[in-house]
């Protein structure tokens, strides 16, 4: 709650300090919630001499986005002297350079300019080329008023502002996307137009996406814009302020470089020294795993990013590290780590030892952990680093990191733009080799190996997991505990399979399990089953291939195979049949009884590497 | 909700949301409160709508010269 009554009188009494850093720890939504009053207080507070001069021009009305405007800033520690255009004249006030905007010493221009739909006046029955050519002339007028402004201010940082979508006044969908008569098309072209023709030394701010955010329906308000000239609803130009509010003071903070990373349920579920490897949630099958997962995908796309990464984590270093080197899922390598603290020190310490060995300064430090109280001591003891704390809901985590925006890059380099052409040769690479024409030729495209492998104590709670949930590729549907497949691993009279599959697009993981049971002369199939999605690949083919060569090790005449139908398994009821075994009666769980002789079987052919 | 718990809310609405000192009664208008003037306006009707969960039709709110009027405008709305 915000108590308002001990702010103003605060501010009465003139400890505007105190005031200043109420407000600043404020959370984000009780700050938004009571904005009006706030702005008040902040218009109140004497302005600085070290403020930053902001004029905001445009073509509809400005309050109360200006106030808004004022207040965010105040929070992020920008204190602003904000000049306001006056309504709709904002094209004058650029031109005429003996204008307000030239008198004032401006460190930036904000503009939002006119409403389309009032320069444009398109109508359903309007050509498409003579309204595109008056919406190619107002994003050219709008750049020619910028670039005299430019001229004459060459210091001064401009911002401009694109459109929202516009989802009202709408005829369906064939009138919405051919017409640019439709507000939603013409709403669109426009934002096209205006980012293809974006001049580099102004900034772009991206109602678009804001209002693709928060939603169109939150966007209008039809009264608020009648009565007050405004052409979006309060709400949504709260939620502008905040996005120019970012813009403006991200510029002036400083970078953040590194991501220093707690390890125990952070980048996965549970406690390593006590979990074990097998035992930590970080895989694609469970939701929680998945979500871990996840996370350090988003880690390693920082990391591509440019962002530098640690860990700072309590623990035996010989156990985290195993964890790295062989949990199948761990998508962030030991190696991605540049600096890896992995003791019982105060992590504050640690934090202070990372930042010299990257002779970096703490302000471009950011932490992530799970443990309030870890979170608290780097806050006390290292209070420039920034922290995330990564409790609660696991599939939150990168929402919680990725909206603090503290790795958003300010400026595309020379670098990233011969990156971005090496990606496209890259990627012209990959497209002729998608060429095909049949699906013998796609296959093979696919560049796919598998390795086989016996049950490993690592897939132990996977391949019990898939037992668990698989059903469409099932033959048999036995359901097993992680136990028992440990104990089935350990069985002598047990031969196992768990196939794993990848292909030029990525890693698979484990895709199939298979149980063998030696019984007289035979290897009979306890179980088959294989992830749907990896069906028609020629994964089954290679498997059974590899059933026979296990036949064949020990000494197998037969190989005999069970279909028990279920109400989901109907897809691998022939599949004995087409794999060449002949039926051979009914089992007592009303199940097919097939088999395959193992002399005179050929290897089926596949496109599948087999490693 | 009657006139004289409107008339409690709104007093609260106008004491949160204005500094001036004032005294509020139903013949209060923005020509005793320096800073209400055309812009606190539209935020205040917004403040108003937010608190009392209603929303007043295009045009209503232009009609109400002083506080008297708004509360009749909130208690069509509330009754």
């Amino acid at each position: 709650m915000v108590d308002l009554k001990n702010i103003k009188n605060l501010l009465k009494l003139g400890d505007i300090q105190r005031v200043e850093s109420l407000l600043k720890e404020l959370p984000k939504k009780d700050f938004v919630d009571k904005i009006i009053h706030l702005q008040k207080v902040i218009n109140k507070i004497p302005s600085k001499t070290d403020s930053v001069c902001i004029g905001l021009i445009g073509g509809s009305t400005l309050y109360p986005l200006s106030e808004y405007l004022k207040a965010f800033l105040f929070r992020e520690g920008v204190h602003v002297s904000l000049y306001c255009g006056e309504f709709s004249n904002y094209k004058q006030e650029i031109l005429d350079t003996t204008s307000w905007l030239y008198k004032e010493k401006l460190d930036l221009l904000i503009v939002f300019p006119d409403d389309i739909i009032n320069y444009v006046q398109p109508n359903i029955s309007s050509e498409f080329e003579v309204v595109n050519s008056s919406l190619q002339a107002f994003v050219e007028e709008t750049n020619l008023l910028l670039e005299h402004y430019h001229k004459e201010k060459p210091c001064s940082q401009v911002i401009l502002l694109n459109r929202a979508l516009i989802t009202h006044h709408d005829f369906g969908p064939n009138i919405r996307n051919s017409s640019l008569g439709s507000y939603w098309n013409l709403s669109k072209k426009y934002n096209e137009l205006v980012a293809q023709q974006k001049k580099s030394w102004y900034e772009l701010v991206d109602v678009e996406f804001l209002s693709a955010k928060v939603g169109a329906s939150n966007v209008y308000d039809s009264k608020f814009e009648l009565e007050t000239k405004n052409i979006y609803s309060n709400n949504f130009l709260i939620e502008i302020a905040d996005e120019i509010s970012f813009v403006v003071s991200s510029n002036k903070k400083p970078i953040k470089k590194v991501l220093v990373c707690d390890l125990d349920n952070t980048l996965w579920g549970g406690v390593i020294g006590d979990d074990g490897v097998e035992g930590i949630a970080l895989d694609e099958i469970s939701a929680r795993g998945t979500a871990f997962k996840n996370l350090q995908r988003y880690i390693k796309s920082l990391m591509d990013l440019g962002v530098i990464l640690a860990i700072n984590s309590k623990n035996e270093e010989s156990v985290a590290r195993e964890a790295f080197e062989t949990h199948p899922d761990m998508i962030l390598q030991w190696d991605d780590f540049v600096s890896k603290k992995v003791n019982w020190n105060p992590k504050s310490d640690n934090i202070k030892l990372i930042a010299e060995e990257l002779n970096l300064g703490l302000d471009s430090f950011v932490f992530i952990d799970d443990n309030l109280a870890e979170i608290e001591i780097v806050k006390r003891f290292v209070p420039e680093v920034e922290t995330v704390t990564m409790n609660g809901d696991p599939s939150d985590f990168i929402q919680k990191l990725a909206e603090r925006r503290f790795f958003e890059p300010k400026e595309i380099t020379d670098e990233d733009r011969d990156k971005t052409t090496r990606y496209k040769v890259e990627l012209k690479r990959k497209e002729s080799k998608i060429r095909f024409t049949n699906i013998n030729e796609y296959l093979e495209s696919l560049l796919m190996e598998v390795d086989f492998k016996k049950f490993e104590p690592v897939f132990h709670a996977r391949i019990s997991q898939l037992t668990q949930k698989s059903n469409q590729f099932n033959l048999t549907t036995i359901r097993r505990s992680v136990s028992e497949i440990e104990d089935l691993a350990n069985d002598s009279s047990i031969r196992t399979i768990s196939t794993h599959l990848k292909d030029k697009f990525g890693d698979y993981g484990l895709v199939g399990v298979n149980i063998l049971r030696l019984e007289n002369d035979s290897l009979v199939i306890d179980t088959w089953l294989m992830s749907c999605r990896v069906l028609k690949r020629g994964v089954e083919d290679e498997i059974l291939n590899k059933i026979i060569q296990i036949a064949k090790d020990n000494g197998k005449s037969r190989v005999v195979g069970v279909y028990i139908p279920t109400a989901k398994n109907v897809i691998v009821k022939d599949m004995y049949s087409h794999l060449g075994f002949t039926k051979v009666g009914d089992t007592e769980e009303q199940g097919t009884k097939y088999e395959l002789l193992v002399e005179g079987y050929q290897d089926l052919e596949t496109k599948i590497n087999v490693i | 909700m009657k006139r004289e718990e409107v008339f409690i809310s709104l007093k609260s609405v106008f004491e949160e949301f204005f500094f001036d000192e004032f005294i509020f009664s139903e013949e209060l208008s923005a020509d005793n409160i320096e800073e209400w003037d055309s812009l606190a306006h539209v935020s205040l009707i917004v403040e108003v709508e937010k608190s009392f969960d209603i929303r007043f039709e295009s045009g209503e709110v232009i009609g109400t010269k002083n506080v008297g009027d708004l509360i009749s405008l909130i208690s069509k709305y509330k009754s």
